[in-house]
C-alpha cells in the first residue's frame, strides 16, 4: 500500500439536507500515508464527510482529490478506496474467505494471486485458519477484523473508517486501536478515520480534526490539540479539563491575564489566541497540572476522592461553588475527603483561551 | 381443491400461532404474566414447557380434528379400491391418460410459480424503494383485488379476454393484429389468471426479503469496485433468493391444486388434477380414485418442498463464486 499512498484534498466541500448545512465549506489537505481522526459530537457531519469522500454522497459544491485526480463525480467503485463501516456490512452469504477476496474477485485477478492475497491480509490481522468460517460464526471482533481485511486487500489508495470500533466493548476497542494503528504504520495508507471517541483518536491519529456543526473547528497532531486548543470547545471535547471563566484584564504577546469575579482572584498564564482586553476568556487547566498543596491561589473543599487504577481523581469545590478535578498517582499520600485544600500550578500550565458556549461531550 | 386451499389456511395460522407464541414465551412473559411463578430457574422451565403445550393445545386440537383426522380418513380410503389395496394407486400410475393429466399439472404449476415470480421481483424491488403514503397507495392497489373473491376476478378476466373484449379491440385499433386474437380458453388465458391471482403470495415474501437486505452491504460492494450489475448478482440477488424460493414454492404449491381458474379459462383437454379429483368425485362417484389421486399429489409435494430447501442452498453457494 505504501507505494499507492495519496495525497487526498477536500476543497470548498459543502454539503446540505434541505436548508440544513450538514458541511460547509470543508477545506483539507491530507499527506501521503498520513493518519487522519476526525473528532466531533453527533451530528457534526463526520459521517457526511466520510460518504463524500468514498462516493457515496456527492458533495453540493467543492471538489474531492486523491492524488492529482479530481474524483468528486466519480462512483465508489472507481475511486481504489477501502471503506469499513460502523456494522461492519460483511456479507452473511459469503465466508471469511469470500468475504475478503470479493473485492479481488471483482477485479477479476486470478486465483492464485486471490488465495495468496487474501491469505496474507487474513494473517496481518490474525485470522488465519478461519478462512472457512461464516460470519455469523465470529465474534464482534473478529467480524471488525475481517472487515478491516476486506477493506485493504485491494490495497486502496484511501482507507475511510466510520466508527469501526463503535459496537466493541472497551478492553476489545483498546487492543484493536493498537492493532489498526500498527497495520497503518506497516502499510502506510492514506487513511480517514471517524470517531466521537477522544482516547481513540488520540491513540491512533497523526492528525486530529475536531469538528462542529459541518466545519473544523481546529486540527493538529493530538500533542497541539491537547496542550494548545484553541478554544474551550476544543479543550473540552479533548481531555479533561478544568475551565474558570472569566473577562481578559491585561495582554501581552503571548501571555493573558483574566480576571475571575466569583473568586476574586486573577489568573495569568499563555496566550496565542486572538484576545484583547475586556473579551470573555477562560483559563484552562488540565488535572494533572494541578497539585494540592497548603497553601495557592485556589481553595476549596475535597469533595470526591476517586480511585482510577493508577490515577487518583479528586474534586475540589472552589468558593464560587464550581467544581476543579485534579489528578495525582494513587502511590502519593491519599486526599481526605471533605479536608480543606489549596491549588498551586504555575503559570506556564495556565492557557488562557476564547470562551465557546456550546461545549463538547 | 378443497383439501389444498384448506390445508394452506391452517398451515399459515400455525405458523402465526406459533410466532405470538414465540413473543409471548421470550423475556415478557413475566409481564402478560404476573402471576406465574417465575421463581426458581428450573421450576420456570418446567412451567415454560407446560405453557407452551397449554399454548399450543387449542391449535393441536384444531388441527387434529379438522386436518389429520380427515386425512387418515382419506387415507384410508385411498386403499379401499375394488381391486384390493393398491388398485387405485395402480390405476393412476398405470394410465397414460392421468400420467399426463399429473404431468400437465406440474408443468402448469411451474410456468404459472416462473410467471409470478419473474413479474413480481421487479415490482416487490419497486415497493422497497418506496416509503410513506406512496408504498401505502402502491400496497393498497395491489391488494384490493384480493378481497373480491375468485370466481368475480375470473369471470372479470372472461369479459376482458373474450374475442371481442377490451384487450382484442385495442388490439385490433392499433392495428397490431388483423383478427381478433384467442385469449381464452388455452394456456394463456390459464397463465393470466392464474398469475393475477397468486401474484400477492409471491410478491410479499420477496418484498420482504428485499427489505431486510442492508444498504450498507451494497454500499460496501460499490466501495470494492463491483459493478451495480456484479452487486446485484453477487450481493442482492443471493440475499434476496430466500423470498423469491419462497414465493416460488408457495405459488407452484397453490397452483397445483387450483381448481376455478384452470376449469374456467383453460382448454378442456388441459385437465389438472383438482379437475380429475372433482371429476372421479362428481362424475364417477370413484372415491378410492380420488382419495388415491389426492395422496399421489400430496407425496410428490411433500418430496419437493423437502428438496426445494437444498436446491437454494445450492444456487446461493453458486452465486457466491
Ligand atoms: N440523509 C440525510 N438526510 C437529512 N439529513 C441528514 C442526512 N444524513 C445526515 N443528515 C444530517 O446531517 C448532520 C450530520 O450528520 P452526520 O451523519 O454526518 O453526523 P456525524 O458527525 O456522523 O454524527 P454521529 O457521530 O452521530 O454519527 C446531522 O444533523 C444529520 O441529521
Ligand atoms: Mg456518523
Amino acid at each position: 500500500m505504501s507505494d499507492m499512498a495519496q495525497t487526498v484534498s477536500f476543497q470548498r466541500i459543502s454539503k446540505a439536507y434541505g436548508n440544513f448545512l450538514a458541511v460547509r465549506n470543508f477545506d483539507l489537505e491530507i499527506k501521503p500515508g498520513e493518519f487522519v481522526a476526525f473528532l466531533g459530537p453527533s451530528g457534526s457531519g463526520k459521517t457526511t464527510l466520510l460518504n463524500m469522500a468514498a462516493g457515496f454522497v456527492r458533495p453540493d459544491a467543492g471538489r474531492f482529490l486523491i492524488g492529482d485526480e479530481d474524483v468528486t463525480d466519480l462512483p465508489p467503485r472507481k475511486r481504489s478506496i477501502g471503506m469499513m463501516f460502523q456494522s461492519y456490512a460483511l456479507f452473511p452469504h459469503l465466508n471469511v474467505f469470500d468475504n475478503v477476496a470479493y473485492g479481488l474477485r471483482v477485479r477479476k485477478r486470478p486465483n492464485a494471486e486471490i488465495a495468496q492475497r487474501v491469505l496474507n491480509v487474513l494473517k496481518m490481522v490474525a485470522l488465519t485458519g478461519y478462512e472457512k468460517r461464516a460470519i455469523s460464526e465470529l465474534s464482534g471482533g473478529q467480524q471488525q477484523r475481517v472487515a478491516l481485511a476486506r477493506a485493504i486487500v485491494i490495497e486502496p489508495s484511501l482507507l475511510l473508517m466510520d466508527e469501526p470500533l463503535g459496537a466493541l466493548d472497551r478492553q476489545l476497542r483498546k487492543h484493536v486501536q493498537l492493532e489498526i494503528r500498527r497495520l497503518h504504520r506497516e502499510l502506510g495508507g492514506t487513511t480517514i478515520y471517524v470517531t466521537h471517541d477522544q482516547e481513540e483518536a488520540l491513540v491512533m491519529a497523526d492528525r486530529i480534526g475536531v469538528m462542529r456543526a459541518g466545519k473544523i473547528e481546529q486540527i493538529g497532531t493530538p500533542t497541539e490539540l491537547y496542550r494548545t486548543p484553541a478554544n474551550t470547545f476544543v479543550a473540552g471535547f479533548l481531555g479533561e479539563s478544568n475551565l474558570l471563566e472569566g473577562q481578559v484584564l491585561r495582554r501581552s504577546s503571548d501571555v493573558a491575564s483574566i480576571g475571575l469575579p466569583s473568586l476574586g482572584i486573577e489568573l495569568t498564564g499563555r496566550c496565542v489566541a486572538n484576545l484583547v482586553v475586556g473579551d470573555k476568556a477562560a483559563a484552562l487547566i488540565r488535572p494533572e497540572l494541578a497539585s494540592l498543596q497548603q497553601t495557592g491561589p485556589l481553595q476549596g473543599l475535597i469533595t470526591e476522592v476517586v480511585y482510577l487504577g493508577e490515577i487518583v481523581a479528586c474534586r475540589v469545590k472552589l468558593r464560587s461553588g464550581q467544581d476543579f478535578w485534579c489528578r495525582r498517582f494513587a502511590s502519593q499520600d491519599a486526599p481526605v475527603e471533605g479536608a480543606e485544600t489549596s491549588l498551586q500550578f504555575e503559570a506556564r500550565d495556565v492557557l488562557i483561551l476564547p470562551v465557546d458556549h456550546e461545549r463538547g461531550d | 381443491m378443497a383439501t389444498r386451499e384448506y390445508y394452506f389456511t391452517s398451515m399459515t395460522c400455525g405458523v402465526e400461532y406459533a410466532t405470538r407464541f414465540e413473543i409471548l414465551s421470550k423475556d415478557n412473559l413475566k409481564e402478560i404474566m404476573p402471576s406465574a411463578p417465575l421463581a426458581g430457574s428450573r421450576d420456570r422451565r418446567v412451567d415454560r414447557f407446560w405453557g407452551s403445550v397449554l399454548l399450543l393445545l387449542p391449535l393441536a386440537a384444531f388441527l387434529l380434528m379438522v386436518f389429520v383426522v380427515p386425512l387418515a380418513m382419506l387415507l384410508k380410503l385411498s386403499f379401499g379400491g375394488a381391486g384390493g389395496p393398491f388398485s387405485a394407486y395402480s390405476e393412476i400410475a398405470s394410465s397414460e391418460v392421468y400420467r399426463k393429466v399429473f404431468l400437465n399439472t406440474f408443468t402448469l404449476a411451474i410456468t404459472v410459480a416462473s410467471c409470478t415470480v419473474l413479474l413480481s421481483y421487479p415490482t416487490a424491488y419497486m415497493l422497497s424503494q418506496l416509503s410513506g403514503w406512496k408504498r401505502s397507495v402502491a400496497f393498497w392497489c395491489l391488494f384490493f383485488p384480493l378481497w373480491i373473491s375468485v370466481l368475480v376476478r375470473t369471470f372479470s378476466w372472461i369479459v376482458i379476454l373474450e374475442k371481442s373484449g377490451p384487450v382484442n379491440r385495442a388490439l385490433l385499433g392499433m392495428g397490431l393484429t388483423s383478427s381478433p386474437l384467442s385469449l381464452l380458453f388455452n394456456s394463456f388465458g390459464v397463465h393470466v389468471g392464474m398469475v393475477h391471482v397468486l401474484l400477492p403470495y409471491a410478491l410479499l415474501p420477496i418484498f420482504t426479503s428485499m427489505k431486510a437486505v442492508d444498504r450498507r452491504l451494497l454500499l460496501a460492494s460499490d466501495s470494492l469496485g463491483a459493478s451495480p450489475l456484479t452487486t446485484f448478482g453477487r450481493i442482492y440477488f443471493p440475499l434476496t433468493l430466500p423470498g423469491l424460493s419462497t414465493g416460488f414454492v408457495l405459488v407452484f404449491l397453490m397452483a397445483l391444486g387450483f381448481y376455478i381458474t384452470p376449469a374456467m379459462l383453460g382448454a378442456a383437454q388441459h385437465m389438472t388434477i383438482s379437475m380429475l379429483i372433482d371429476n372421479f368425485v362428481n362424475e364417477r362417484l370413484a372415491w378410492p380414485l380420488a382419495a388415491a389421486a389426492s395422496f399421489s399429489l400430496l407425496f410428490v409435494i411433500v418430496a419437493l418442498v423437502a428438496s426445494a430447501n437444498r436446491l437454494v442452498n445450492f444456487v446461493s453457494a453458486m452465486a457466491a463464486r
